[in-house]
C-alpha cells in the first residue's frame, strides 16, 4: 500500500452556539492513501460537510477543530491562514461543491472568475500562460472555450458542474473533494459528470474524497467507503466489502432502505428515528437509540473501531472479533 | 358512477407563450414552449402511476394539470366521470378535496407563519370536515400519531421552520390524508429527503393506496423508486410519453432507446443491479420551443434513422402490456 496522502488523526469539530456546543464531527481518524478515491457517506447532518470544510479550513469562526490532519506531512491545523492562502488551497487542495450556481459569482464572467483564482494562487504566470491553462483545463472537462464568456446563469446545470471541476481542476493539485457534485443533476448528467470524474483521476493522478448521501454515487467512483454517522466513523470498508458484507447495523440500513432496480420486491425497512441532537449527544454508540441490534452496553461505552479484516474497520460491540489485526 | 376510471386524460396540451426580445414583442410574434403535447391515459382506483423523466420533460406540468394548478392549452379531463375543465362553484371545491397535491419541497408546503396544527386545522375546516375545533384536533392527533409523529402534541405547537424535512413531508402527507381524498398527485415527494426517511414516505403512500383505494400519480425522476412504488410506469421525454406500461415490464424490457439510455444510466445501490453498460447520450434536454414535426428524441438518440426526423410516432403496443412511441419497433 502506497503512503498515505492525508492521514486524520482524531479529528473532531465542534460549533460554539448559543445552545452550547454542537459536536459535528467527533474523534475521526481516516488514512487516505496517495490516488484513493475515498466516499463518505451518511445522511443530511452526520458532518459529512463539517469535516470537508474543516480540510478546506474554511469552517466559520465559531468551529473549533482539535486532532490532527497531516497533509502530505504538515499539519493543516495549524496552518495559518496566509500560509493557507499562499500555496496551499486551490494548489494542493480544491473542492468541488454542490450548488455550482451558488459557488460563483453571479455578476463575472466564469473566465474572469477562473482567472482571478490563477492570478491570486500562481502570480508568477503570464496572461497568455493563465489563458492557455484556462483553455486546458475547459478541454479536459470537455467544455467550449465559449463558456468562458458566459454568465453561471446562461449554463445548464451539467455545464455549470463540469465548470466547477474546472475551476477544481485550475492549479493542478493532488487532492479535490467532491461534495456532493452530483446530487442536484440528472440521472444521464450524473452518469456523464461521474464518468469524467474517472477519467480526470487517472490523467491527474489524483487522490479524491467524494461525498454523497447517495450509495449510488459511492458505488460508482470510490475504492473504499467511510460511514458517517452523527460525527463519528461507524464503519470503513473497501467498496466491493461495504455493498456485499457490510457489518455495521447502520451501513446495512442505509443499503438496505434504497429500492432497488432488479430481484424481488420487498417492503423497504427505512431507518427509524432520527438523527441525535448534537448538542447533547448520547453516551455510547451515536448509532444506539436507532439501532435494532442496540442493547445496555451499546448506550454506555462508544464501541472503539476495530479492524475485523484488513482495510475493513467497524465501530460496533455488536460485531464477533473475528481476525482481528492489532 | 365507481364503474367510471378515477382519472381519464385525453389528448392534454400545455402550451406556455414566450415572448421574446422587443422585435417580436412589437410585433406581437410569440413562441409557445410546448411542454405538455397531448398525453393521454387513464387511472384506474386504488392504482399508482410513475411519471418519469429528466427535468424539464414536463412531468410536474402534467401533474398540476391532473389537479387543476394548471389549465390545460387542449384537451379533456375526466375525474370520476365528470369533466373538470368545466367545474366550478361547490363542484370544484368538492373536486379540490378528492384530488390532492403532495409537493417536492416540503418546507414550503407550509405558511411558515402558522403552526403546524392552524395549518392542519385550516384545510379541515375550508372543507368543512368535523364537528368543532375540539373533534378537528382530536381527527389530527390520531392520523398523525398513526403516521409515526408521537407524540402529536408536541408538533401541533411548532412552526415549520422548526420541523426537519422528514418531518415536514410526513405532515404533508397528514393534511392530504386528513381530506380523504380519492385522488394524490405526489411531485417527487422523496426527492429531498435522507434514504432513511425514504422509505417511510413510500410505505406510507402504499398504505394510503391500500386503505383508502387512493389513486396516485408520482411524479419522479429515479427509476429504483418509480418501481418500488407504482404499478404502471410512464416515460416522459419533452412533453410526451415515450413508453408507457407495467412497472416489471419496463424496468425488466424497456424498448424505448430514451428508456433504455434512463435505465442504464441509473446507478446501481449494488453490483447486482447493474446489468448493462450506460447508454452514452450526447447533449441536454433542449428546451421544447416551437417544436417540428419528428420525434423529439431524434437528435439525442444513437439509433436515429430518416423517417425519425419527418414523423412523430405515436404510442402503440408492439406485443406485451406496454405502448411504445418508437419508428424501430415498426
Amino acid at each position: 500500500m502506497s503512503e498515505s496522502l492525508l492521514e486524520l488523526r482524531n479529528v473532531s469539530i465542534r460549533y460554539r452556539t448559543g445552545r452550547g456546543h454542537v459536536s459535528a464531527v467527533e474523534d475521526v481518524s481516516l488514512q487516505v492513501p496517495t490516488g484513493a478515491s475515498i466516499g463518505l457517506v451518511g445522511e443530511s447532518g452526520s458532518g459529512k460537510s463539517t469535516l470537508a470544510l474543516a480540510l478546506m479550513r474554511l469552517l466559520p469562526q465559531n468551529a473549533e477543530v482539535t486532532g490532527e490532519m497531516i497533509f502530505a506531512g504538515e499539519n493543516l491545523v495549524t496552518k495559518t491562514e496566509s500560509q493557507l492562502s499562499k500555496g496551499w488551497r486551490w494548489r494542493k487542495l480544491a473542492m468541488v461543491f454542490q450548488k455550482s450556481l451558488a459557488a460563483m459569482s453571479p455578476v463575472h464572467r466564469i473566465g474572469q472568475q477562473m482567472e482571478d483564482v490563477l492570478t491570486i494562487h500562481e502570480p508568477h504566470l503570464t496572461k497568455p500562460e493563465r489563458e492557455q491553462r484556462l483553455h486546458d483545463v475547459l478541454t479536459s472537462v470537455r467544455l467550449p472555450n465559449r463558456v468562458l464568456r458566459a454568465y453561471p446563469f446562461e449554463l445548464s446545470g451539467g455545464m455549470m458542474q463540469r465548470s466547477m471541476i474546472a475551476l477544481g481542476l485550475l492549479c493542478n493539485p493532488p487532492f479535490l473533494i467532491f461534495d456532493e457534485a452530483t446530487t442536484a443533476l440528472d440521472v444521464i448528467t450524473q452518469t456523464q459528470i461521474l464518468k469524467e470524474i474517472e477519467r480526470l483521476k487517472a490523467e491527474y493522478n489524483l487522490t479524491t474524497i467524494v461525498i454523497s448521501h447517495d450509495v449510488g454515487v459511492i458505488n460508482a467512483v470510490t475504492d473504499t467507503v467511510a460511514v458517517l454517522y452523527a460525527g463519528q466513523l461507524m464503519e470503513v470498508a473497501p467498496r466491493e466489502t461495504f455493498f456485499s458484507n457490510p457489518q455495521h447495523p447502520y451501513s446495512q440500513a442505509l443499503i438496505s432502505s434504497v429500492p432497488r432496480l432488479r430481484g424481488e420486491k420487498t417492503r423497504l425497512a427505512g431507518i427509524p428515528g432520527s438523527l441525535p441532537d448534537l448538542t447533547n449527544p448520547p453516551q455510547g454508540c451515536r448509532f444506539a437509540p436507532r439501532c435494532p441490534h442496540a442493547t445496555e452496553g451499546c448506550l454506555a461505552v462508544t464501541p472503539p473501531l476495530v479492524e475485523v479484516a484488513p482495510g475493513h474497520l467497524v465501530r460496533c460491540t455488536d460485531i464477533p472479533l473475528r481476525e482481528v489485526v492489532a | 358512477m365507481s364503474e367510471a376510471p378515477l382519472i381519464v386524460a385525453d389528448e392534454l396540451q400545455c402550451l406556455f407563450t414566450v415572448r421574446r426580445g422587443p422585435v417580436e414583442f412589437i410585433r406581437g410574434k410569440a413562441s409557445r414552449i410546448h411542454a405538455v403535447d397531448t398525453v393521454s391515459f387513464t387511472l384506474e382506483r386504488a392504482e399508482i402511476l410513475a411519471l418519469v423523466g429528466e427535468s424539464g420533460c414536463g412531468k410536474s406540468t402534467v401533474g398540476r394539470m391532473l389537479v387543476k394548478m394548471e389549465e390545460p392549452t387542449a384537451g379533456a379531463l375526466t375525474f370520476a366521470g365528470e369533466t373538470v375543465n368545466a367545474l366550478s362553484g361547490a363542484r370544484l371545491k368538492e373536486f379540490r378535496r378528492r384530488a390532492q397535491m403532495i409537493f417536492q419541497n416540503p418546507f414550503e408546503a407550509f405558511d411558515p407563519r402558522l403552526t403546524i396544527g392552524t395549518s392542519l386545522q385550516q384545510a379541515m375546516q375550508i372543507h368543512n370536515i368535523g364537528k368543532d375545533q375540539h373533534d378537528r384536533l382530536q381527527r389530527i392527533v390520531t392520523v398523525m400519531e398513526r403516521s409515526g409523529l408521537t407524540p402529536a402534541e408536541d408538533f401541533l405547537s411548532r412552526y415549520p421552520h422548526e420541523l426537519s424535512g422528514g418531518q415536514s413531508q410526513r405532515i404533508a402527507t397528514v393534511r392530504v390524508m386528513l381530506l380523504s381524498p380519492e385522488f394524490v398527485v405526489a411531485d417527487e415527494p422523496v426527492s429531498m429527503l435522507d434514504v432513511s426517511v425514504r422509505a417511510d414516505i413510500l410505505n406510507q403512500l402504499l398504505d394510503l393506496r391500500d386503505e383508502l383505494d387512493m389513486g396516485i400519480v408520482f411524479i419522479t425522476h429515479d427509476l429504483a423508486v418509480a418501481r418500488y412504488i407504482a404499478d404502471r410506469i410512464a416515460v416522459m421525454y419533452l412533453g410526451m410519453f415515450v413508453e408507457v406500461g407495467p412497472a416489471e415490464e419496463i424496468l425488466a424490457n424497456p424498448r424505448h432507446p430514451y428508456s433504455q439510455a434512463l435505465l442504464s444510466n441509473t446507478l446501481p445501490a449494488g453490483d447486482e443491479d447493474r446489468i448493462t453498460e450506460p447508454m452514452p447520450i450526447g447533449g441536454e434536454v433542449p428546451t421544447p420551443v416551437d417544436i417540428q414535426p419528428g420525434c423529439r428524441f431524434a437528435n439525442r438518440c444513437p439509433f436515429a434513422f430518416d423517417r425519425c426526423f419527418k414523423e412523430t410516432p405515436i404510442l402503440q403496443a408492439h406485443g406485451g402490456k406496454t405502448e411504445v412511441a418508437c419508428h424501430l419497433l415498426g
